[in-house]
């Protein structure tokens, strides 16, 4: 088991302790990395290496990304993520509340592997990240590495 | 120099005096020209401004739905969820009524998440670019009624389609127009005994006029005015839920075709509902 499975890209606090409540709640106890802004995350898997060359040990199985972030946004970090052959192939899931259509294609543009409008309703909230939790950590088959 | 004869200078008078008014004619002419050609650029300047002014209103509304969308939907989301999880958590520390009271507080939560949701869709309809092409209502029609079929099993319900002829619109826009008419009707048709509804045209000076009619419940005329208002309804929510977007929908897309929308009812005896498209079929 890698150390960070889900790595979760959120600002909102109360964001983050619903999904992490959602994940629990769906019995995965697979270990999460929040960070907190995009600056953070590409810091996390770019910069954390010994020497401050990139760490791939840190790579999660999934990263569940908000778009909307404070400093570095969401599009950014996948631009990034889908650009660098190290990082291509974890699977991102954009985990966003926006449903514009302009989000939607410039995400998959940008090589992102899913994308989920966050729902108001906390039962239909834990249905999708239930469905998150089993799709890319239970069904998918992954490159190892 | 000899002097002109008298005559002569009759005629020379007369022709300095042509020539002087011609020349203000044409002065005035010229003044008259430049007036237009002012006129015509200040025009210009304004409808320019009048241009960047709707492009400035514009960029201002996606920004603000943009923040509907995002900014106002994460509270809700709280809300709902953590009264959720109060519930979840404490389910033998909270008395039946003070689980009533946070159901209450979740369902609506839920409910303005959904008002929002139509609120948004709704001002994408003025933002997004009309695709107008041949279209036609009676596949658009048909292909409605097959989708909502499964939702209708069971009622006492007649579906007629009459003559649907062939228009210039948005197909996208057509169908949403159509599926805000028709589950209008479905809904209001709902406590309707031998209940019917009526999808057809007719032409009317010329103009072809869609309509959709059913015998349902109706509503009384004096609130005719409000039937299109975003979030107006004329039906108590326990009787009949909805958003009170559906007709504001409808309107929208009508008037965005350059047609009419209006609507006549008797409470309890059914409503029709009638549009035109602003082009006639090719």
């Amino acid at each position: 088991m890698k150390a960070v499975e889900i790595m979760l890209v959120e600002d909102n606090p109360d964001d983050v302790e619903l999904t992490v409540r959602a994940l629990r709640k769906s019995n995965f106890t697979n270990p999460i990395r929040v960070l907190r802004d995009g600056a953070e995350a590409l810091d996390y898997l770019f910069g954390n290496g010994p020497d401050g060359r990139p760490n791939m040990e840190a790579a999660p199985v999934v990263m569940l990304l908000d778009l909307k972030l404070p400093k570095v946004n969401g599009a950014e970090v996948l631009e990034r993520v889908k650009s660098d052959p190290r990082t291509q192939s974890i699977p991102v899931v954009v985990l966003t509340s926006s449903r514009e259509d302009r989000d939607l294609h410039e995400t998959y543009k940008l090589g992102a592997n899913s994308y989920i409008v966050k729902p108001v309703d906390f039962e239909q909230f834990n249905r999708a990240v239930n469905q998150i939790g089993m799709y890319w950590l239970l069904i998918n088959q992954h490159p190892a590495g | 120099m000899s002097a002109l004869s008298p005559s002569l200078a009759a005629a020379s008078a007369a022709a300095l005096i042509a020539a002087t008014s011609l020349g203000w004619a044409i002065a005035a002419r010229r003044r008259d020209r430049r007036h237009a050609a002012a006129m015509h650029d200040d025009l210009h300047r304004r409808l320019d401004q009048a241009a960047k002014d709707i492009g400035a209103a514009h960029a201002e509304l996606d920004a603000f739905a943009y923040t509907v969308a995002h900014d106002l939907r994460a509270p809700l989301r709280a809300i709902d969820g953590f009264s959720r999880a109060l519930i979840e958590d404490f389910p033998h520390g909270l008395e039946p009524e003070a689980a009533r009271l946070l159901g209450t507080v979740r369902r609506n939560a839920v409910r303005m998440g959904v008002l929002m949701d139509g609120l948004l869709a709704y001002s994408r309809l003025s933002r997004q670019p009309l695709a107008t092409r041949a279209a036609d209502p009676a596949a658009i029609v048909r292909r409605l009624l097959d989708d909502g079929a499964a939702a209708r099993a069971g009622r006492d319900l007649a579906i007629t389609i009459g003559a649907l002829p062939a228009c210039v619109a948005d197909p996208g826009l057509l169908t949403r127009l159509y599926a805000a008419l028709i589950d209008n009707s479905v809904k209001f048709t709902r406590e309707t005994p031998a209940a019917r509804i009526e999808i057809g045209s007719r032409i009317e000076n010329g103009l072809t006029v869609y309509f959709v009619a059913d015998n349902g419940a109706g509503f009384d005329m004096a609130y005719a005015g409000k039937l299109f208002g975003v979030f107006q309804r004329l039906h108590r929510a326990e009787d009949y839920d909805g958003t009170g977007i559906g007709l504001a929908t409808a309107q929208r897309i009508v008037h965005r075709h350059g047609g009419e929308i209006w609507a006549t009812a008797q409470p309890n005896a059914g409503a029709t509902f009638c549009f035109t498209l602003g082009e006639p079929a090719p």
